[in-house]
């Protein structure tokens, strides 16, 4: 949960004496799924019985001409857009017109969990710099330019860590907008929480102080070989992984289902039961 | 004259997922006014036609009406939405 301050000053408007005080409220992680979960948006909300969600991240395999339209009260969606590599003028013009036709709120990011798509550290941070810049160039104020990355590669098992070497930054080495977590265990015996906390300590080696996010979660994928949290259950897992989030102030919290990936949607009922208690303590 | 005092500001809900709608409320006292009023009396003798005077100056107190500034910490444009004399209304997008 982000916490923010409001303060209202309050002035006589002929003895020109005033006042203030301050109160506080909170923010929580943008809840959400991804764009090809097995039954649609319309369906996750079915289900929940949610009317909104206001977290999402879509996938492509290029730059699409210009941003999708995203559901109602979906205000921070995470486009993950794939331009030829290295980013040529092009790609530049693609990345402009497609930043430019973003809302403010919404994200975007390249070669989202790059680690895995063949390319170099040094390939994948200059892209990101590049990628950045146009961002910077021409998407309206309000939106931000991330970079997802995977957790398994601060497990210390990963062919492709440490994840450090991927963290990419602004042209000029000031921090991207958001760093998301792509949340998967390193073991059946580890909680999300101590996989958050690895990532994360990978990250502070390039950033210090970054704004985080969970951009994908769930127990098991095969994509890391199958490895599936098997200390807890999968309610036990997003549950711990929400409370992470919460605790550390991230903006997004989007779980991932894919039957194709083996997390099918709807999970067994105890999954459900905890996504419908994150949805309502995120103030939906 | 006094200051305008705030006793209060709550919200709506105890958390807000973004892009939902935040209200805040302010109870609030408004401050006063004084307007400085002079007395001035003059006294006259009859019989001589000599006169003295001596003037007080008294305080007319009268509540003053209040503007607001809101503002947040994420830099949220806040909309007053009303305002009765001793609440305030506000609300802004999460």
């Amino acid at each position: 949960m982000i916490s923010y301050t409001f303060t209202d000053k309050l002035t006589g408007k002929a003895s020109r004496l005033s006042s203030s005080k301050s109160a506080n409220f909170t923010v929580s992680p943008a809840f959400g799924f991804n764009s090809d979960i097995d039954t649609g948006f319309s369906g996750v909300q079915g289900t929940l019985g949610i009317s909104r969600f206001p977290g999402a991240k879509y996938f492509y395999g290029n730059v699409p001409a210009a941003p999708p339209a995203v559901p109602a009260g979906t205000v921070m969606p995470i486009f993950c857009l794939k331009p030829t590599l290295p980013i040529g003028s092009p790609g530049v013009a693609n990345l402009g017109n497609f930043f430019r036709q973003m809302r403010p709120g919404q994200m975007a990011t390249i070669y989202q969990e790059a680690e895995h798509d063949g390319y170099t550290e040094a390939q994948i941070k200059a892209a990101h710099a590049t990628a950045s810049t146009v961002f910077d160039q021409n998407a309206p104020k309000g939106c931000r330019y991330v970079q997802c990355l995977m957790t398994w590669d601060a497990s210390g098992k990963s062919a492709h860590g440490p994840l450090n070497q991927w963290v990419a930054t602004r042209a000029d080495g000031s921090p991207l907008d958001m760093y998301g977590f792509d949340t998967y265990p390193n073991t059946a015996t580890s909680p999300a929480g101590s996989v958050l906390d690895a990532a994360l300590a990978e990250l502070k080696l390039v950033v210090p102080s970054p704004v985080i996010g969970i951009t994908e979660c769930n127990y098991t994928t095969d994509l890391t070989g199958g490895i599936t949290y098997t200390a807890g259950t999968q309610a036990q897992w997003f549950k711990d992984a929400w409370s992470w989030a919460s605790a550390h102030n991230c903006l997004t919290f989007i779980s991932y289902f894919l039957t194709a990936h083996g997390v099918p949607w709807p999970p067994v009922s105890a999954t459900l039961t905890e996504l419908s208690a994150i949805a309502k303590a995120s103030g939906l | 004259m006094a200051a305008p005092v705030i006793s209060s500001i709550t919200f709506d809900q105890a958390t807000y997922a973004p892009g939902a709608k935040v209200t805040a409320t302010v109870n609030y006292t408004a401050g006063t006014q004084g307007t400085p009023l002079v007395f001035s009396d003059v006294a006259t003798d009859k019989a001589t036609g000599l006169s003295g005077s001596l003037s007080a100056t008294f305080m007319v107190v009268q509540p003053d009406s209040t503007t607001h500034a809101a503002s947040d910490s994420g830099g949220r444009a806040w909309t007053q939405v009303s305002d009765s004399g001793t609440v305030a209304v506000f609300t802004a997008t999460a």
